[in-house]
């Protein structure tokens, strides 16, 4: 069963100033059942190509697929390295912290 | 010190409750900084060790039980070097393989997996067996993956010689 709310801790430096590491934030997958994900918000995704979740922004959207980057572009392995992801890659958006 | 919110210290107790699942907000640090020195020197360093260990020689066929005791300790203490730097290679290869190389240098050298996928198979050949060939083969490899490396970073590669008693190259730039 999916969780309606799950709570996460931020690892790394990639989304300050808006997250910082240690932080706790709330995501559910709810919004993305009743709507779908927009340029701006921060999601919990799944690594395209590793086990890890990962927290972003989505920066741009295009032919149904995610760019997702750090706030902290200086400081971020996102899409400019891994590509945009696909829309399952997307696990939940951050409602919380 | 970051004063925690209100909502951050309820979220630490639901935590003691609900363990938190780890997000990364990570960063492979694309800091920019690479550099074939270190695999060059590690190189180097094999070779040399392979050297060292060709030239151990004992004074008869059956040496006292003392001078047995030197041999293997040297060849203990020179193969652990050899092991450690070779994966030294490997691990410096990696990194400009994984991280540094992108498509557009492998447009611009399309031998550059066949290249550094070689270099780690002589590297680890390399730890495998005492052989003067593998050594220099690796060294010869790793100068090349340095040169391509200085060229798509716009400068021209320079081969001096080494400072080393291998008395090999080292690849520079100008």
């Amino acid at each position: 069963m999916k969780l309606i709310l799950s709570l996460h801790r931020v690892y790394g430096r990639s989304m300050e100033p808006t997250l910082y590491g240690s932080q706790y934030v709330v995501a559910s997958p709810l919004p993305y059942r009743v709507g779908v994900p927009r340029v701006g918000d921060i999601v919990v995704a799944q690594h395209p190509t590793d086990t890890r979740t990962i927290i972003k922004r989505i920066g741009k959207i295009k032919r149904r697929r995610y760019y997702l980057v750090g706030d902290n572009l200086g400081e971020s392995t996102d899409s400019r390295r891994f590509g945009s992801v696909d829309r399952q890659n997307i696990i939940a958006k951050v409602i919380l912290s | 010190m970051v004063v925690m919110s209100l909502l951050q210290t309820i979220l630490s107790v639901v935590d003691k409750v609900f363990p938190a699942r780890p997000v990364w907000a990570h960063c492979d640090i694309p800091c920019g900084i690479y550099d074939p020195h270190n695999a060059q020197m590690a190189a180097h360093t094999v070779l040399r060790m392979v050297s060292l260990l060709n030239e151990i020689q004992p004074s008869s066929n059956e040496p006292p039980f003392d001078e047995r005791k030197k041999i293997i300790s040297q060849i203990s203490r020179l193969t652990k070097v050899k092991e450690e730097h070779a994966e030294i290679v490997k691990h410096e290869i990696r990194i400009l393989w994984g991280d540094y190389f992108k498509e557009e240098h492998l447009k611009e050298y399309p031998q550059l997996h066949e290249l550094m996928w070689k270099t780690l198979k002589l590297a680890s050949k390399a730890r495998q067996e005492i052989n003067l060939e593998t050594a220099q083969e690796l060294l010869a490899n790793v100068q090349q993956i340095a040169e391509i490396f200085y060229k798509t970073k716009g400068v021209t590669p320079i081969r001096v010689k080494a400072v080393y008693p291998t008395e090999g190259e080292l690849v520079f730039y100008k």
